[in-house]
């Protein structure tokens, strides 16, 4: 099984989800960077607590090194037209590239700077709904039906485009 | 699964939209500065973090707040 690293935009989602333990069917670690810690609040602490206490999570310090790696991206990724990157993705990025890690982000510009950036090519980046579809999708009416509760547990909207391109309606079930 | 980066840009043109028309523009329009650029800055991009950075808050507590705003976050 694989580690992943997650941004703050993944877990404060994920971690809304009332079946927020099934990702680990799919991980045996998620790896949270400090700086992404710093950025939930008092809910999703208290969530993320309930994976600390059954091993599921590690933090990672803050690394100069990593610093000024994403910055690189994030500086390359303006001078090159690509769509824009944050640091708290880029972070993220930097750390699953160099430690054989996948990224988990909604953060869809992320999966384009891999694809655009040779270095990165390697590195796995999946958000909510791919994460969805690897868990669930063998099952196309318990996909729907996952997607819809997630949708209600989180308040987030799946383009209605990808979800058609997986072959489903959200109107079934 | 997008492929082109054309693609990516229509994706980010369609989710606009989308928040810009689902947004709780009273609710907006009513918050105190820098709140209220803030929440119109995440109808705009989509962006989370700087959204959260330019209202002073945690990316989650500015995700509850853009929650109560309306604002779908599409992904």
């Amino acid at each position: 099984m694989k580690i992943a690293i997650a941004d703050t935009c993944f877990l404060i989602n994920w971690l809304k989800y009332k079946r927020k333990d099934d990702i680990f069917k799919l991980f045996k670690l998620i790896m949270i960077p400090l700086p992404v810690l710093d950025e939930l609040g008092p809910e999703g602490r208290a969530l993320l607590g309930t994976w600390v206490i059954r091993g599921y999570v590690s933090f990672i310090p803050r690394l100069e090194f990593y610093d000024s790696e994403a910055y690189r991206i994030i500086e390359l990724a303006k001078i090159r037209n690509l769509p824009k990157i944050d640091y708290p993705e880029a972070y993220c990025l930097v750390i699953a590239s160099k430690r054989g890690y996948t990224v988990l982000t909604e953060n869809k510009a992320t999966k384009y700077i891999t694809r655009e950036i040779n270095e990165y090519k390697h590195v796995m980046v999946l958000d909510s709904l791919d994460v969805l579809l690897f868990l669930y999708g063998n099952d196309k009416s318990l996909l729907v039906k996952r997607i819809k509760e997630y949708v209600q547990n989180t308040k987030i909207i799946f383009s209605e485009k990808r979800i058609r391109e997986l072959g489903i309606s959200l109107e079934e079930c | 699964m997008m492929s082109t980066l054309k693609e990516y840009f229509e994706f980010e043109k369609e989710a606009r939209s989308i928040r810009r028309k689902m947004a709780d523009w009273k609710f907006i329009n009513d918050q105190p500065e820098p709140i209220r650029t803030a929440l119109i800055v995440f109808v705009e991009t989509g962006d989370l973090w700087v959204s959260a950075k330019l209202a002073g808050m945690k990316m989650e507590e500015f995700n509850e707040l853009r929650i109560k705003a309306k604002i779908p976050m599409v992904i």
